[in-house]
């Protein structure tokens, strides 16, 4: 492997099983708990992932530090942390991983975060195709609520946190933070509308702080080696920590790395991927998963963090890259997502329930060479005012048409002026 | 008060106010599809999109979420406002049948409304339109699943407003569908609603399908007559038919919903067999030799008898237009009543009631669902006053805390406390409650009576123990309202119910007083009959030949009981019976003169609810008048005779201002008027209704005159259970069902298939006692000439020592007015080949 970079999140991975507590606790876990149990206030804990400038995981990049803030101190009990395992992007799979690497550093990390907000229980909400990782995290939970590290007065510091792994009913939408809470209370995954926040009024009605699986995994890491060694990981000035990439499509090495902060692209694709594969030149790539626009060859050496790239009208996403070469039609590509949105909304408000089907089906018109010049413009003014939609799922599913219609526009044309597809079967 | 921008016009607006309401004030209707003002704003559909130009978010956002702030600017026909809610329509209409015509909503729909006026008349999309299958969904309401716009609107008032759990949302994506999880009757009582809130035609009104459109039918706005709480209803007509019902608007009663019994209960108004022509001695006869007879037979009788032995027979069914004009025919001519024939006792309770709704205790519809402690005593909700269900669900969703006491099973669709206690021990619950609640408040204020009546609670008190919570819950409570029924109490329960709301009404409580009554105008029936009198005393008096002639004008419980040989005995023992109604009956068939009536829709009048609140409801048709007609191209009506047909019935006081010698113009709309000017000029404290007899949307809150002011009464320990434990009798009640009791809507057949069998519903101890199991058939013997088969309910919320069954106005009973019957275990028959 040519990974030059420091491994922090997958310092204990292994090629064929996971991690024991006992390796996890060589390698220095559960230290940040008793130091922080023992040492440090709650506010404290706050401060210093604040101070870190970590940013949420999950796509959203919202700074952790902050959304642990919103959580008033005089807020009701019980106060909740859901871990959102509901890994349901395409082309995303490095919370999965990460769980089968290192199951304790989640652990480790929702108990920070419980901490931080005086939280009474964690509850993992996991995808229910992640059976063997629901599994693990069952078993290594017991095990720490033996060692003391979980479950009542831990280490004897007087904190209580228990934490309860919940299988999602399966759909893209139940990732989202405000459906998840109505899942897990048993009511349709529909997104709620802020305010009230999630913070103050989430779960149950109680104050809910929701982390990526990932973002948790590096509440430890900065506890133990501070703020500024996390931020100094990064390559870039903007960027902090490293960053999970999950790379698939037609790249020789396809797979879960973790890289700096702000990594080029093209470092990804070429060193840690393994480059493209035989015959295959680069076109395009998704980012961040299926909710974010395709990056161009012009955009091949930018640097991977989510400033840089915002900058550039670009997500980072969950940092998902899927990687697209010269033989692939983009239009067929972007139908095949957007079937997935379509299939996948959850049928709450009119424009995302019923434009993403209609966006679908004139795309996948012209991808079959039935289509109009006069669908481009609809598809781009329709796209556009999907931004109104209840939640930000239907953004999301437009992004990638978005980018097509900016940047292969003549590609889609092409379709129609030939009437069929040009790199079809 | 914020004050903005809607469209160049400023408006400023309390707090709290959405801009889509705030625009509605200005006149501009935002277009809207899930908000609902009962239902609140969702944000689902985003029709309401509006463009803010200034404000803490411009750009395109729903008026429904956006609470009115100050300064902003708003804009509703900004092209990117009009251009996105044209492309909701579009994305609506994608799936949406292109078959207005054939639809039973068409005319009448939200969505035809939008699409015309949205301007979306081409269809752009090319793909296929999704479809679902249909669902049967009962005899009531027609579920037609391709035409959904998925607003949501139904399962949110289905399940969230009314609490029932069987329709909601299936699926996800474009494929959600909302249904029941297979074919069956939707169980809720209210599911009516679901017509009224369907912006499309998703819900449609099954009996009333392919019978006209909106432009076919009269419409007015009228009163429910199905319980005493005086719901809001659109009645629509054609070719002097009532077609259908739907909710009205009225925030102190109804709100926007009603029940199934107000919206399909009016059939009786349309059957075929109603009695419509004039007969005399059983043989159909002109309306001129009806009055001739009539007339003759009083004069006769009040020449050869004393006046005193013609006696008048009312209920709650009349208007207070008629119950005035009875009550002083019977003045004018002295003869004795009115007598209100109400079920047993109901009578009285009622007089109780009234005479202890002190004015500024009297609660209303809207004061319940804002209310934050409710005590429901003697009377169940869903049974007698179906919407007030609906008022005590929103109570309750707003953290209200719900008790009811009562002796029947009580079931509601939502949680809450209920104690089973029989009607003896009812009040010292009550009294437990509000002494517990009241300990340690300081009642150095208190009159003497006032004092004495609390030392009455105290001791009543020591007999009963009641949870902690509920007295918590009043300790806590700021508005509570007690609710009491007039059935299945005691005499004194309605006035110590309404002592007790006097008693927990402090400066820092304001609390409210709510009495459920029988009949639709049970208020007006207490007011304007004779108070030492009832059906049964004039019965006695009948057997006992100090009455001769009896006029009965559209009773209630006399006229549909007397099957019984022995009240077909007492009816023989009458000189003369002469009967007005629109309903047949086996009084109307013994009658030697029979007047047919006119109904409410056709005659109008003015209706008094459970609170005082009066209520007109024009006629929405009469006889004598031209048939509407749909355009103004067809042929005239054409007339074969001098009189339109259909003229014949009459409102039931015209007679009875004609034998008062009060003269009426011929004209039927006119002298409508001149009868009402006459019962509100006579009638002191009617003098608040207008005589142009238009109450308007809210009703004219009436208040009853010397009342007794701040003054507790004395009440009179009726208690009387001695001996009663350890009998072995169980106490056999009639009670009221949603459907099937009420008198009216049990003629309608639209509700024939709702009516549940008739079961006897007892407690498992006693049904042990009795060696009987649910299901069981089993016969009642209710005396020698009565038997009642019926089938065994075992219900386990309920009290000991009773059998409740449906009050049906067909029932075999041989007491006068449904009184209860001890009945001896021997008298309940367990039937062969059982279930077991």
């Amino acid at each position: 492997m040519s990974n030059k970079y420091p491994q922090i999140l997958f310092q204990n991975r292994k090629p064929d099983r996971i991690a024991t507590m006992a390796e996890y606790k060589e390698s220095g876990g559960y230290q940040a708990l008793a130091d922080a149990l023992s040492n440090r206030s709650p506010a404290q804990v706050q401060e210093e992932i604040l101070d870190a400038v970590l940013l949420g995981r999950g796509g959203a990049a919202f700074p952790a530090g902050r959304k642990l803030e919103t959580v008033a101190e005089d807020a009701p009990h019980p106060r909740y942390v859901v871990c959102n395992a509901d890994e349901m992007e395409p082309g995303t799979f490095k919370d999965r991983v990460l769980i089968h690497a290192d199951p304790h550093m989640l652990i480790e990390g929702m108990i920070l975060t419980g901490y931080a907000v005086n939280a009474d229980k964690g509850i993992v909400f996991i995808r229910p195709e992640y059976e063997g990782a629901a599994k693990i995290l069952e078993r290594e939970i017991r095990f720490a609520e033996k060692e003391g590290l979980l479950g009542e007065n831990i280490l004897g510091s007087g904190y209580t946190f228990f934490i309860d792994v919940h299988r999602s009913g399966g759909r893209y939408i139940c990732g989202e933070v405000t459906a998840q809470l109505n899942a897990l209370e048993g009511r349709r995954p529909n997104p709620r509308k802020p305010p009230p926040y999630p913070t103050q009024k989430g779960l149950w009605g109680q104050p809910t702080i929701s982390h990526n699986v990932e973002t948790l995994c590096c509440f430890p890491h900065i506890l133990r080696n501070g703020a500024r060694w996390f931020r100094d990981l990064a390559l870039t000035e903007t960027g902090a920590g490293t960053k999970i990439f999950s790379i698939s499509g037609k790249v020789n090495r396809p797979g879960c790395y973790e890289l700096p902060m702000g990594v080029r692209l093209s470092e990804i694709i070429e060193v840690h991927a393994g480059g493209m594969v035989e015959g295959s030149t680069f076109k395009a790539c998704l980012p961040g998963g299926a909710s974010t626009g395709f990056l161009t060859p012009d955009f091949y050496d930018i640097e991977m963090d989510f400033d840089t790239l915002r900058k550039k009208g670009h997500r980072l996403g969950t940092g998902a890259i899927m990687v697209f070469d010269q033989k692939t039609c983009l239009t067929a590509a972007t139908v095949n997502l957007l079937e997935f949105f379509a299939r996948e909304s959850c049928g709450w408000c009119t424009p995302c329930r019923e434009g993403l089907p209609y966006i679908k089906h004139l795309l996948t018109l012209i991808e079959n060479g039935q289509g109009s010049e006069d669908m481009i413009p609809t598809i781009k003014k329709m796209s556009a005012q999907l931004w109104n939609s209840y939640c930000a799922f239907a953004p999301g599913a437009v992004a990638p048409v978005e980018s097509l219609l900016v940047y292969f526009e003549g590609e889609v044309r092409e379709h129609i002026k030939l009437g069929r597809c040009l790199l079809g079967d | 008060m914020p004050t903005l921008t809607i469209d160049s016009r400023q408006i400023s607006v309390p707090g709290n106010t959405k801009v889509i309401d705030a625009a509605e004030r200005l006149g501009i209707m935002i277009p809207r599809f899930c908000y609902h003002p009962a239902l609140g704003a969702v944000g689902a559909c985003r029709v309401c999109a509006v463009n803010v130009k200034e404000g803490p978010m411009t750009g395109i956002q729903m008026s429904c979420m956006l609470d009115a702030g100050d300064g902003m600017v708003i804009s509703t026909h900004d092209k990117d406002a009009v251009d996105f809610r044209m492309a909701v329509i579009e994305w609506l209409m994608m799936n949406h049948p292109h078959d207005c015509p054939v639809c039973d909503e068409g005319g009448h729909c939200l969505l035809q409304d939008m699409t015309v006026s949205g301007g979306h008349g081409m269809r752009r999309y090319p793909g296929p339109k999704r479809t679902h299958q249909d669902q049967y969904l009962g005899p009531l309401v027609q579920h037609e699943m391709n035409r959904c716009i998925q607003c949501y609107r139904c399962v949110r008032y289905y399940r969230e407003y009314t609490g029932y759990k069987d329709l909601g949302v299936l699926g996800i994506g474009s494929r959600v569908y909302f249904g029941r999880t297979g074919d069956g009757r939707l169980e809720s009582p209210f599911a009516g609603n679901l017509i009224d809130i369907c912006p499309t035609g998703v819900f449609t009104d099954k009996p009333a399908r392919f019978k006209g459109r909106k432009w076919d039918f009269e419409r007015a706005a009228t009163v429910c007559t199905h319980c005493s709480l005086g719901c809001s209803t659109i009645t629509s007509s054609r070719y002097r038919e009532i077609i259908r019902q739907e909710a009205g608007i009225s925030p102190d009663t109804n709100d926007c919903f009603i029940c199934d019994r107000g919206r399909y209960g009016f059939g009786y108004a349309n059957l075929p067999d109603r009695p419509r022509q004039y007969r005399v001695n059983g043989n159909p006869c002109s309306r001129q030799t009806a009055w001739a007879k009539a007339l003759d037979l009083l004069d006769t009788t009040a020449n050869t008898n004393n006046p005193s032995t013609v006696a008048l027979l009312v209920s709650a069914r009349c208007t207070l237009e008629t119950l005035v004009t009875a009550k002083h025919l019977c003045h004018r001519k002295g003869w004795h009543g009115p007598v209100w024939d109400a079920p047993s006792g109901n009578d009285i309770k009622s007089r109780n009631a009234l005479d202890a709704l002190a004015p500024e205790l009297v609660a209303t519809m809207k004061d319940v669902r804002e209310s934050d402690f409710i005590l429901a005593i003697g009377t169940d909700p869903v049974n007698e006053a179906p919407v007030l269900t609906l008022a005590l669900r929103q109570a309750q969703r707003n953290g209200a805390h719900i008790t009811v006491i009562d002796p029947r099973p009580v079931s509601l669709p939502f949680d809450f406390e209920h104690l089973p206690t029989s009607p003896e021990e009812m009040g010292d619950q009550l009294a437990a409650i509000v002494c517990a609640a009241l300990g340690g408040t300081d009642l150095s204020h208190l009159s003497p009576a006032g004092k004495a009546f609390y030392d009455d609670l105290v001791l009543r008190n020591a007999a009963a123990t009641v949870p902690d919570e509920i007295v918590v819950a009043l300790k806590k409570s700021r508005h509570p309202v007690i609710v009491c029924g007039t059935h299945m109490v005691n005499e004194d329960l309605p006035v110590l119910a309404g002592e007790c709301a006097r008693m927990i009404n402090q400066p820092e409580r304001s609390a409210g007083l709510f009495y459920v009554l029988p009949g639709a105008n049970g208020f007006g029936a207490a007011m304007f009959t004779e108070t030492h009198t009832n059906a049964g005393l004039l019965l006695d008096k009948i057997k006992s030949n100090d009455i001769k002639t009896l006029i009965a004008i559209e009773p209630e419980g006399c006229a549909h009981v007397h099957s019984s040989p022995a009240m077909a005995g007492i009816l023989k023992s009458l000189d003369c019976l002469l009967v007005m109604d629109y309903l047949e009956s086996p009084l109307s068939r013994a009658a030697d003169v029979f007047i047919p009536t006119a109904t409410v829709f056709e005659s109008g009048g003015i209706f008094i609810n459970q609170n005082g609140t009066g209520r007109s409801m024009q006629p929405l048709y009469m006889g004598g008048t031209p048939i509407f007609q749909t355009g103004r191209t067809g042929p005239p009506p054409r007339l074969f005779e001098s009189d339109i047909p259909g003229a014949e019935h009459v409102p039931a006081w015209l007679p009875l201002a004609d034998w008062m010698g009060l003269s009426l113009s011929p004209d039927n709309s006119k002298r409508r008027l001149e009868i009402l000017k006459y019962t509100i000029e006579n009638e002191p404290w009617l003098s608040a209704l207008p005589i142009s007899g238009d109450t308007g949307e809210t009703g004219i809150k009436l208040r009853i005159p010397n009342r007794r002011l701040n003054e507790f009464a004395s009440l009179p320990h009726t208690r009387n259970n001695a001996g009663n434990s350890n009998s072995p009798e169980i106490s056999l009640y009639t009670v009221e069902q949603t459907f099937g009791t009420e008198l009216l809507s049990s003629g309608s057949p639209a509700l024939d298939e709702v009516i549940p069998q008739i079961r006897a519903a007892m407690h498992p101890a006693d049904a042990e006692f009795l060696n009987l199991a649910d299901g069981e058939n089993l016969t009642l013997v209710l005396d020698e000439n009565h038997e009642l088969p019926c089938n065994v309910k075992i219900e386990t919320d309920m009290a000991q020592g009773f059998i409740f069954i449906p009050r049906r106005p067909d029932l075999p009973w041989p007491v006068p007015g449904f009184a209860p019957i001890p009945l001896h275990p021997d008298q309940i028959r367990r039937e062969k080949g059982d279930l077991r």
